[in-house]
């Protein structure tokens, strides 16, 4: 029980921290009386979190992610993997609608979306090389040490 | 792949919970691993076979493949 609840918190605390940085975001951008605001919207989300996480189903082991088995462990990396595309598309996409619409001058209107796909790029090639594509088919890690 | 997991839990009397406790896997898994729906590790498979004191080809039987699957 302890580490289902240590689990919890594992999963609880990022989201806080994330949803405390949109705050602050939003805060200086906008004026701390909205942001307060928002951070009261976050406490009904960070204990449907907690309580999510905390059942003993597969979606909540995934969320607490060191908890997962094998399987669950798989479901999660396809999820992930599926979300990144998803991702990537709806960049590309994008940005070809804002291109479409403004033109290439207007760097200011699609930056974000580059960013993104240049982000997605970026953390493909390093799963690609961090995970033994190229090395090639010989390589067995550990056996060059 | 069929396999005999379920046959073999039964005939020991264990749960799918109890199963899973002791392989260090959820019930979730053991019950898709028993409906076929996931094929799991070659460790995994080692360790149920181990478990169940069968060899794992006896437990994991790709002859059973039907096909397409």
């Amino acid at each position: 029980m302890r580490s289902i609840r240590d689990g919890r918190l594992r999963v609880v605390v990022p989201a806080l921290a994330w949803g405390g940085a949109l705050v602050a975001a939003y805060g200086v951008g906008r004026g701390w009386g909205a942001a307060g605001a928002m951070a009261v919207i976050m406490i009904p989300v960070a204990v449907a979190i907690y309580v999510r996480a905390g059942r003993g189903t597969d979606r909540a082991a995934m969320m607490i992610g060191g908890g997962a088995d094998e399987r669950q462990a798989l479901i999660r990396r396809r999820a992930w993997a599926l979300a990144a595309v998803v991702m990537y598309a709806a960049a590309v996409i994008g940005g070809i609608v804002v291109i479409a619409l403004r033109g290439v001058g207007h760097w200011s209107s699609y930056w974000p979306f580059a960013l993104v796909a240049l982000a997605w790029a970026a953390g493909y090639n390093a799963g690609e090389a961090g995970y033994g594509a190229a090395h090639g088919a010989d390589y067995v890690p550990g056996a060059d040490m | 792949m069929r396999n005999r997991v379920r046959e073999q839990r039964i005939q020991r009397g264990l749960s799918q919970a109890e199963l899973g406790a002791a392989l260090g896997v959820s019930r979730q898994t053991v019950i898709s691993i028993e409906s076929g729906r996931y094929l799991p590790s070659l460790p995994l498979a080692f360790r149920i076979a181990r478990f169940f004191d069968v060899p794992v080809d006896k437990m994991f039987d790709p002859e059973d493949e039907v096909a397409g699957s």
